[in-house]
């Protein structure tokens, strides 16, 4: 097999409370290639930004990465690298953007002084050096008079330009894949189109990498060329973009997708998925999504489905899989029933 | 063309503008802006007191006939035992209680601001510990502890006074600097500057220790006004500051030691001390009361205070 840049294999990040252990990730495994956009789909809780800080490694006790996970960047398993070296790779090699531009920049700091820490700290560049080179991730990322900006402060900003500037302060070292976590979620419409734009131009540009992480599956649409869903803290499928709006197959992805308002469709009301996601200190047996879903049989409440094989680059954690004739007899979800008898 | 102002004149103004603190100040009470003022106005004529003192310090007028004067055109504030200016001595007692108390403060605040950091930043039982041995200093009566010091370290110098009062300061400032930097540790930039590659030690001087300042600053501000008392109590009792140099307590310690009529003598150095720490509590109250959002008026609130104020 060809080497990727990154690929998990078994990543699973536990959190260790009071009240049990939350399998916050459980088993994750996927790959990206050189320049490649792969976008992560999913609930608030279904362990997607804690599989992007298991990457960078920045998941703090009681958290952990359980031993015999695998991440292997640029060949390297950073499971096991040295916290030494992990930073020479944060940043450096792999670089995050945040949700919210106005907390993820340090209050304090002219925007300027911020994008040149990273230069400074990864090539010791000296002070000149440093802000000339902020001065010119500035004017890349699309701010206009770069030099007068660098001067101002977070909060001078607006939040689309705090964006630019969190993307700018990711792209300074170039690095090979940049982890961008609900990059878009806190603008306004119309910036987050403008955000896409740049993200998707500075990539041809450099030919980096981007794992998106979003609940927006429009986001998704517009940008990555491989989408994978995850639920309850696994991958529930995984697919290129084009076939997971034509054909997507497991009952979650469909339910994502009829959430999402479509241009030029007339529909009384959007779907919606009943439920919510289990608490990660006690993921149901069998199917982890059964309970919410409306083709739940027998066979999903005891076997956890493996990701079967149902097309090309196209694996889906549904027994559908195997019995499709299940689809014809969709029936009020778990969680309805429940709460209707109650 | 306008010249552009320079990245410290926008990191002042800025600074200015974003902690509440300076820029409540403006629309602070007038019994604030008065403590502050008289309180430069204190430090600006202890500064300059050899410019300005009518007489020299230790100077004897007159032995003979200037000894233990009322307050006159020629002697404001009297003269005492040996025939000297107490004015000209108040001056210069303002410089070495002054001096005293704001360094002793600073030290307190370097090591506070430094232990409560680390405890933060190290966390787990390295913070435990930490904290468990301040409890244990805390326990310890400040007074009693300095005497017992004092009475072993005879004479003291000035710069052991102010180890010694700063060394026994810092527990408060390190408690605030600690719970400031674990609640500013969790803010996201902090998280971000790690995916960026920011060692520990960066992200404990450049990110937290700009972020926790503002307690500091307030806990400074009563602090020194507490000093100035504690100073002038070991003065008074005859183990803080000695002869030749003297500060205001020395000042009230001998004046209270002389005759009943000679009432000028204490009562110079005595207001100048209860005077300058009235400054220094109504100054710190105004700014811990300015920098807790529920005080603020809404308007003057940015929008994370704003927030706060509205949830409640």
């Amino acid at each position: 097999m060809a080497e990727s840049l990154l690929s998990l294999e078994n990543l699973r990040t536990y959190f260790y409370s009071d009240v049990g252990v939350a399998r916050a990730v459980d088993g994750v495994s996927f790959h990206i290639d050189a320049g490649e956009t792969v976008g992560i789909v999913g609930e608030s809780g279904c362990g997607k930004s804690v599989t992007a800080l298991s990457i960078l490694r920045l998941i703090a006790p009681p958290g952990r990465i359980e031993p015999d996970s695998r991440i292997v960047f640029e060949g390297r398993d950073l499971v096991t690298l040295r916290e030494n070296e992990m930073r020479r790779i944060r940043g450096n090699r792999i670089a995050m953007i945040f949700q919210e531009p106005m907390t993820a920049l340090n209050p304090v700091f002219t925007v300027g002084d911020q994008i040149a820490e990273v230069a400074r700290v990864h090539e010791r560049a000296a002070k000149k050096a440093a802000w000339s080179r902020a001065v010119e991730m500035l004017e890349l990322v699309g701010i206009p008079a770069p030099a007068e900006r660098a001067r101002e402060y977070p909060h001078q900003l607006s939040g689309g330009m705090r964006q630019r500037v969190v993307i700018a302060m990711a792209l300074v070292m170039k690095p090979a894949l940049v982890i961008a976590d609900e990059p878009t979620t806190a603008l306004d419409v119309t910036i987050q189109a403008q955000i896409l734009d740049l993200l998707k131009d500075l990539q041809q540009r450099f030919g980096t990498s981007i794992l998106l992480i979003t609940h927006d599956m429009g986001v998704v649409a517009e940008t990555a060329s491989r989408v994978i869903v995850m639920y309850g803290g696994e991958i529930v499928e995984e697919a290129p973009v084009s076939r997971i709006f034509a054909q997507p197959h497991h009952p979650y992805t469909a339910g994502l997708l009829g959430a999402m308002p479509r241009v030029g469709e007339t529909r009384e009301r959007l779907q919606t998925i009943p439920g919510t996601v289990p608490p990660p200190t006690n993921w149901p047996k069998g199917c982890r999504f059964h309970d919410r879903c409306q083709f739940a049989w027998e066979r999903t409440l005891h076997e956890h489905p493996p990701l079967y094989d149902i097309g090309p680059g196209h694996r889906s954690r549904c027994h559908l899989a195997v019995e499709p004739e299940r689809r014809q007899q969709p029936h009020e979800p778990l969680v309805v029933q429940q709460g209707a008898a109650s | 063309m306008p010249t552009s102002p320079t990245r410290w004149q926008i990191r002042a103004s800025v600074f200015a503008e974003s902690v509440p603190g300076v820029a409540m100040f403006r629309r602070s009470s007038r019994s604030t802006r008065v403590a502050f003022a008289i309180l430069i106005g204190f430090y600006v004529v202890a500064f300059l007191a050899p410019l300005i003192a009518p007489y020299g310090v230790g100077e004897q007028v007159n032995i003979v006939t200037m000894k233990n004067r009322p307050p006159s055109a020629a002697h404001w504030f009297g003269t005492d035992n040996y025939s000297r200016d107490i004015l000209t001595r108040v001056l210069y007692g303002g410089r070495v209680s002054l001096s005293i108390a704001t360094l002793a403060m600073l030290v307190a605040a370097f090591v506070g601001t430094f232990y409560g950091l680390v405890a933060a930043v190290a966390g787990g039982w390295i913070d435990t510990l930490m904290m468990r041995v301040l409890d244990a200093f805390l326990a310890i009566p400040r007074v009693l502890l300095l005497i017992a010091i004092l009475a072993l370290w005879n004479p003291v110098p000035l710069w052991g006074l102010v180890m010694l009062l700063g060394l026994t300061g810092w527990f408060e400032v390190s408690r605030l600097v600690r719970a400031e930097a674990l609640s500013v540790r969790e803010r996201e930039f902090v998280t971000a500057a790690r995916s960026l590659g920011a060692s520990r030690r960066r992200i404990m001087f450049w990110h937290l220790l700009p972020n926790v300042l503002v307690p500091v600053i307030v806990s400074v501000t009563t602090g020194i006004g507490n000093v100035i008392v504690l100073e002038a109590a070991l003065s008074f009792i005859g183990i803080g500051v000695r002869e030749p140099q003297s500060s205001w307590g020395t000042m009230f310690y001998e004046g209270s030691n002389a005759y009943a009529g000679t009432w000028w003598w204490a009562l110079f150095p005595g207001l100048a001390i209860v005077i300058t720490v009235m400054c220094f509590n109504i100054l710190g109250d105004a700014l811990r009361a300015l920098l807790d959002p529920r005080h603020l008026p809404r308007a003057a609130l940015g929008t994370r205070g704003a927030a706060v104020a509205s949830a409640e």
